[in-house]
């Protein structure tokens, strides 16, 4: 049968796939996973806490987790108001009052005295940040229609938090894979080591175990809480093997292995029943205890760290010993050369950590706190006989607080910052791109260069191209637009149905068993044997394609036939990063067209293809058993599965560039850096947002070349760019060095035309003594008051009123606080001369026309006033532009249109460009983007550029030639000034230019007079404070080249920080001036003292001061000057 | 210039005046009389160094947080550091860290030494859990701690509960800034009874001479009101309807919650709002009859003409 499934189909399938999955849903999986499961289980690690009162000792007992208040009964997102009423609120109301979107944790308590259960209280025990479009947000019900009645932008991705009105995204973590062995051979000795680590985590505790093999053969174990090296044969024996041969039928059955182990058990001499070698330990940890003490911390190390991950339980020894053979095999394997070094940059060794579980860590940690405090207060309360009265021993600030601080700052404790940034609102895919980035923990400022090179198995999880340049570079990534990440599911369910698949336990496999069969892992666990592998596996596939296994299941066959070890991984855990493919059985495509057409009437979903086992997720593990075909052409008997669409390798930024696969790929990489800097509509519902400062393009055009990509993602519905008509010219030298030239008439017709917002903020706090900030105009005489022009916009409540033209330093909100440091006693006192003037004005350099006043009050009931200013950017010279191909260029010169060079049909270009940006950059993509844009504008029809499967560059040129234009994609010219043709046809087309936000509108600077700094009295630093401009060392150093002797002190200390220093000349001390004597005195000489003014740098003078609070003393030793 | 910085500048030496004008651009304060130029560089309050990021702030800032009366020693104390590691970063051998943390605990051991700081260390622990609980904003209570401050130093707290004595401080501050809270709110989550703090309350104001500002009917409205879910626009005739009663001197002496229950049960009847008598008196946690002896009352002082 011939396969009749199109390009355009595949796209459908693709949109289905991002309809039902959304482009943020990691983090919301992850995040409704957490609210289902995590916060439950880290009640339950909890259970229950004893309150030690003397006389009758108690315990409370923790039930199950609800998201509801029992006071006010709200089970959502809610805020507290200053007179302690509650409700709900809506994110839009969060962003607005600066708020925080959080709802309600309350938990069921029952106390138990005396054995017996009292009665039950749900008590609120904290709030929860809650993601937006997460289940427990209200967004996530709501119709499109519903969510622009609620000030939403209907396409809003969500998959971030409201803490303090500002919107805050987590950024997730790369780790290396927890509790699976890695080995490796560390060189750094003279005798290479070999040696197996693994991680090994349980629910917030991590311990690191190694294994090492010592240049003399003997093999070694180092855990936490044990000082020193432990050999094998005496934890092996403490674990509960009391034989040698036991020992070595653990680790392995093969004569050659067990061989190996010969140092080993030399090393254990004279230890040689289980109380002994557990004694070795306790004599390590428990140095010069009594035996009883040494032989039960003993036991607590064993039990407790080494390796949690299988359990803290002394039954779990028997296991865990399974676990330390296999660590131990596997590194005397790697000695014999029998297999090689485990690659740690291989993407299934790696997870991701996003918001759940990384949220599950604080709320652990904040809970902790709590029952600490819960534990305290009761103790408290129960020591002076009172009523037994839970729900006012728990505090909800705890844990609320707890969560918020972490959120708001990025900062999760054990020095992990920057778990969470402020989500990037550019535009609509610096957005998208900043949920879907992924972090990896490695320093930046080692090399780590192997970290962070592409890997073959980031093939469609990470983008190979979206990764910042420089210090970052590799260690930043994001996701591409097929990644996907499991959620997990419990492995004690899949090791069952292991089991009933014909899996052997490890204790019960015989000896022909562990030679002939495979070794079977759960999530890098051994759990058993299983004979016959091959059909095992493809048996296991068929059920999970059927849904009789969850489809979060994944596993791999590594087989002897490949030269490996006969061994079988299945890993069922969190943070895997998948990515669908097709199934191809017997190399026919099980997607068939049938499948497509019931896609396309909406009887099916993408969820149904998963189901049936059309379209399965792969991890990067299972995918080394998949051969996978590119496209359906290429399937043979010998593939196992199908891409569904190649360009889905790519990431959000880098799926927007056309014909990317023409261009060199570091050019990709910084149009995917500066697609984040486009002007664009960053939220539909920009009118109502109060962020800081945003920025809206007048006219925004969805691309002429598209990609696939773009519109799965929504780029044609909140585009950044316009497309522009841009010929390849040098134009009386104007768009040298990456200058662009732009046609002054396109300019005002609105060309890349945008707006500028800036909200400024006022709250009027209260202090201490009942004084609080008032919004008045500011009264004459008071402390910093600016004079009355400033205020002049100002209403009767001190707030300026709408469509007033402001400048910078024009007063916006009129404010007056009380004196700064009120002492304690002088509560009451008069408002005079000491209030101040707080008002808040235009920044410096700013200008713009009132837009909007916000008035509410904060959640302390403070009033809070936002003020919305807009400013219209006309691009202007030195503004800077670019293409989707990394040609970046700052506006050179505008040319009045009558001056432009035009066509022979009269075409004028909106933009000229230099032909030097291209023979080094080898950016085709562009040359290509440009032609296809002129068959588009021409066709009257967009062109198909998405990257690998366009509409091919032959294809544009006969199409070109069809429109009547030449195929070279060039025409003649003729110069706007002088009329003359010109010699060369000059090559010109349509392609797409974004506006990036860097405007000389914000950088322009200079400076005559101005504040100058506390510390230094230098003049101040930067734009924003109406700095100076550095005359840095190497200008100082012309100068002194030069001789310039009066301009170097003009420079340096007249313009500076000139001070007058008195000082004794007697003694060489700095003298001081005695307000009561009213003259300068020195300390040392007194009436002796001779007092002369020397001219000095201030730096100067604090450089003196700073030494003699070293004990340093400096001497001045004056002479008269010549 | 020299000392001339160190003085603040309230007038113009030449000519008295107290008219002086901040220019923040050029940094000049300008004498608006006369003209004449006090300073011609004014010094920038803020931090002289700049920062993009959170890491650059913690890193560049050599301040700490603000002091706090809210903290038992305002936050001024001492602590050693638990980081073990001299001034090159290498760790501190055995014995040296074992002085360090026997010193680390007799630190935090003698850190709270006279009476008085044990006091203010439960107090100020009592003062944070019931305004976590019951949700008091920071600046408020700050205000609390200063009043139970003074009431320690006039020995006011002595013989009597640091607790009752706390959560009378909380309503003191709450009724100075008229915050809407209630008395049997803050009880509520005491461990102490209400009778008590009440008690504590009165003694507090007499001995601290606090001139307490009269708790009206409209500081309760908009609380009651955001209970029931009245709209805002009834919110608005009830505050019209006291406002009017006000005027006529008949809301002296009476309960205020009452008051306000009755003057939003007038409004939501006017404004065709359902809600009963029960509803608006559990929310302003009075009794049934309460409100209907203010609704009347009102009707009849008012001379409302209400459907029935």
């Amino acid at each position: 049968m011939k396969l009749e499934i199109s390009q355009s189909d595949l796209v459908l399938l693709q949109k289905s796939f991002f309809e039902e999955e959304g482009l943020v849903r990691q983090h919301l999986d992850s995040y409704n996973a957490f609210i289902e499961r995590g916060l439950q289980e880290v009640i339950d690690e909890t259970g229950e806490i004893e309150i030690g009162v003397p006389e009758n000792p108690y315990k409370i007992k923790f039930g199950q987790i609800f998201i509801h208040d029992p006071v006010s009964k709200i089970s959502g997102p809610y805020t507290t108001e200053a007179d302690g009423t509650k409700h709900e609120i809506y994110p839009m109301e969060a962003r607005f009052r600066s708020l925080s979107y959080l709802a309600p944790l309350s938990l069921e308590i029952t106390p138990i005295i005396n054995g017996r259960e009292q009665e039950t209280e749900l008590i609120l025990i904290g709030a929860l940040p809650i993601m937006l479009k997460s289940k427990l947000c209200f967004l996530s019900q709501l119709s499109p229609e519903k969510l622009i009645n609620y000030g939403e932008d209907p396409k809003d991705p969500g998959g971030y938090f409201i803490i303090n009105g500002s919107e805050r995204a987590i950024v997730a973590m790369e780790d290396l894979a927890p509790n699976s062995i890695l080995v490796d051979i560390d060189t750094r000795g003279a005798k290479p080591v070999y040696q197996s680590k693994v991680f090994s985590t349980t629910v917030g505790f991590r311990a690191r175990i190694e294994l090492r093999i010592k240049p003399d053969g003997a093999i070694y174990v180092s855990m936490p809480g044990v000082p020193t090296l432990i050999p094998l044969v005496i934890l092996m024996r403490a674990l509960g093997l009391e034989s040698d041969f036991e020992v070595a039928k653990t680790v392995s059955t093969e004569k050659i292995i067990q061989n190996q182990l010969e140092p080993s058990f030399e090393a254990a001499v004279g230890v040689d029943t289980i109380k002994s070698a557990i004694l070795y330990i306790g004599n390590r940890v428990a140095h010069g205890q009594g035996e009883e003490y040494r032989l039960r911390r003993a036991e607590t190390i064993l039990d407790r760290n080494f390796l949690p991950h299988l359990a803290r339980i002394p039954e779990s020894r028997k296991e865990k010993s399974f676990f330390l053979g296999e660590m131990a095999c596997r590194a005397i394997e790697l000695k014999l050369g029998r297999r090689k070094t485990d690659d740690k940059d291989h993407f299934k060794n790696k997870r991701l950590k996003l918001a759940g579980p990384l949220l599950a860590d604080l709320f652990r940690v904040a809970f902790r706190n709590l029952c600490r405090d819960i534990k305290y207060q009761l103790e408290r309360m129960g020591a002076k006989r009172r009523r037994l009265n839970i729900s006012i021993a728990v505090r909800p600030g705890i844990v609320g607080n707890r969560l918020k601080h972490a959120l708001a700052t990025g900062n999760w404790g054990l020095g992990r910052v920057g778990i969470t940034q402020l989500l990037d609102r550019t535009n609509s895919i610096s957005a998208l791109s900043h949920l879907r980035r992924v972090q990896s923990p490695l320093s930046r400022s080692q090399p780590n260069f192997e970290a962070r090179d592409l890997h073959p198995t980031h093939w469609g999880r990470l983008c190979p191209n979206e990764t910042p340049e420089g210090s970052n570079c590799g260690l930043v990534n994001n996701l591409a637009l097929s990644a996907h990440i499991s959620v997990g599911i419990d492995s004690g369910g899949v090791k069952q149905t292991l089991y009933r698949l014909g899996v052997i336990p490890v204790q019960d496999a015989s000896v022909t068993l562990r030679e002939s069969g495979a070794k079977v892992f759960v999530n890098g666990s051994p759990i058993g044997y299983h004979e016959s592998p091959q059909e095992f596996v493809a048996e296991f596939r068929e059920k999970r394609r059927r849904s009789e296994i969850s489809t979060e299941v994944n596993l791999a066959y590594f087989s002897s036939d490949n030269g490996h070890r006969n061994d079988i991984y299945l890993n069922c855990n969190q943070g895997r990063t998948r990515r669908p493919l097709i199934v191809v059985k017997k190399g026919v495509s099980t997607l068939q067209p049938e499948h497509i057409e019931k896609i396309r009437s909406g009887e099916w979903g993408w969820k149904d293809l998963v189901k049936r086992g059309i379209i399965e997720y792969l991890d990067a593990e299972e995918e080394e058993n998949a051969l996978v075909a590119i496209t359906f052409k290429e399937i043979t008997s010998e593939h196992t599965h199908s891409e569904i669409a190649p360009y889905t390798i790519l990431g959000i930024c880098a799926s927007t560039i056309p014909y990317a696969e023409h261009n060199q790929s570091p050019r990709n990489s910084y149009e995917a850096a500066m697609s984040k800097q486009a002007l664009g509509v960053g939220a539909t519902n920009f009118l109502l947002r109060v962020d800081s400062r945003s920025h809206i393009l007048h006219y925004p055009q969805t691309p002429l070349v598209k990609t696939n990509s773009l519109d799965i993602i929504g780029y044609d519905l909140r585009p950044s760019g316009q497309n522009c008509v841009v010929a390849f010219i040098s134009y009386e030298g104007y768009n040298m060095e990456d200058a662009v030239i732009f046609n002054k008439s396109s300019i005002e017709r609105g060309l890349e035309r945008s707006t500028f917002y800036r909200i400024y903020t006022a709250e009027s706090r209260q202090y201490l003594g009942g004084s609080r900030d008032q919004f008045v105009t500011p009264e004459q005489g008071i402390r910093g008051y600016r004079g009355e022009q400033y205020y002049r916009f100002l209403e009767t409540d001190g707030i300026i009123s709408l469509e007033s033209e402001v400048v910078g330093g024009d007063v916006l909100v009129g404010r007056m606080s009380p004196p700064r440091f009120l002492e304690e006693y002088k509560e009451f006192e008069i408002r005079g001369p000491t209030m101040r003037d707080t008002s808040v004005d235009v920044r410096p350099a700013e200008t713009g026309i009132v837009d909007a006043v916000f008035i509410t009050d904060t959640s302390d009931g403070n009033k809070l006033a936002k003020i919305r200013v807009r400013e219209q950017r006309i691009p202007e010279l030195g503004d800077k532009f670019a293409s989707r191909h990394g040609q970046k260029g700052v506006i050179g010169i505008v040319i009045p249109q009558e001056n432009m060079p035009f066509t022979a049909d009269g075409i004028i270009p909106d933009i000229l460009i230099n032909p030097h940006a291209i023979p080094s950059r080898m950016t085709i993509g562009q040359f290509l983007e440009s032609m296809a844009g002129k068959v588009a504008a021409g066709r009257g029809m967009p062109v198909d550029g998405t990257p690998f499967t366009n509409e091919k560059p032959e294809e544009l040129k006969r199409m070109l030639t069809n429109l009547g234009f030449s195929h070279t994609g060039r025409e003649v010219f003729y110069n706007g000034i002088t009329g003359e043709k010109f010699v060369a046809e000059i090559f010109v087309g349509v392609v797409y230019y974004q506006k990036l936000h860097h405007m000389v509108r914000d950088k322009i600077h200079a400076r005559a007079r101005g504040q100058v700094q506390m510390l230094t009295r230098q003049p101040t630093e930067g734009r924003a404070r109406g700095g100076g401009l550095r005359f840095g060392e190497m200008e100082r150093d012309c100068l002194l080249g030069y001789g310039a002797a009066m301009l170097l002190r003009d420079r340096l200390l007249e313009e500076s920080d000139k001070y007058v220093l008195y000082t004794c000349e007697r003694c060489g001390y700095l003298s001081y001036y005695d307000n009561r004597q009213r003259k300068y005195v020195c300390r040392l000489c007194e009436d002796k003292a001779q007092i002369s003014p020397v001219v000095v740098s201030y730096a100067f003078k604090l450089l003196l001061q700073e030494m003699m609070s070293l004990c340093v003393v400096p001497r001045l030793t004056l002479k008269e000057s010549v | 210039m020299g000392e001339q910085w160190l003085k603040t500048k309230v007038e113009c030496p030449e000519c008295s005046s107290t008219n002086l004008i901040h220019d923040y651009s050029t940094g000049e304060i300008v004498c608006s009389n006369c003209g004449l130029v006090l300073t011609e560089q004014k010094m920038d309050q803020g931090p002289e160094w700049r920062a993009f990021t959170q890491e650059e702030k913690e890193s560049r800032s050599r301040v700490g947080i603000p002091t706090s009366y809210s903290v038992h020693d305002k936050g001024l104390s001492t602590a050693i550091g638990r980081v073990d590691r001299d001034a090159f970063g290498r760790k501190l051998p055995l014995a040296t860290r074992l002085q360090m943390w026997r010193l680390r605990k007799w630190q935090i051991r003698s850190r709270v030494h006279s009476s008085v700081d044990r006091n203010l260390a439960q107090a100020m622990a009592e003062l944070d859990r019931l305004s976590d609980k019951i949700h008091i904003p920071q600046a408020l209570k700050e205000r609390a701690a200063v009043i139970y401050r003074k009431a320690l130093d006039k020995g006011l707290v002595r013989g009597r509960s640091i607790a009752a004595i706390a959560a009378a401080s909380l309503y003191a501050a709450c009724r100075l800034t008229g915050s809407s809270r209630t008395l049997r709110e803050i009880s509520n989550t005491s461990l102490v009874a209400k009778k008590d703090v009440a008690r504590c309350y009165r003694l507090l104001i007499r001995e601290l001479d606090i001139q307490m500002p009269i708790a009206g009917p409209l500081t309760y409205l908009s609380k009651i009101g955001e209970k029931t879910n009245i709209t805002g626009q009834t919110q608005g005739i009830a505050v019209k309807i006291i406002r009017e009663a006000m005027e006529k001197r008949i809301t002296a002496g009476k309960d205020p919650m009452g008051l306000a229950a009755a003057a939003l049960y007038i409004a939501c009847i006017l404004n065709k709002e359902k809600k009963t008598q029960k509803e608006i008196a559990e929310a302003a946690e009075v009794t049934e009859v309460t409100v209907r002896n203010r609704y009347k009352t009102l009707r009849v002082q008012l001379d409302l003409k209400l459907p029935d």
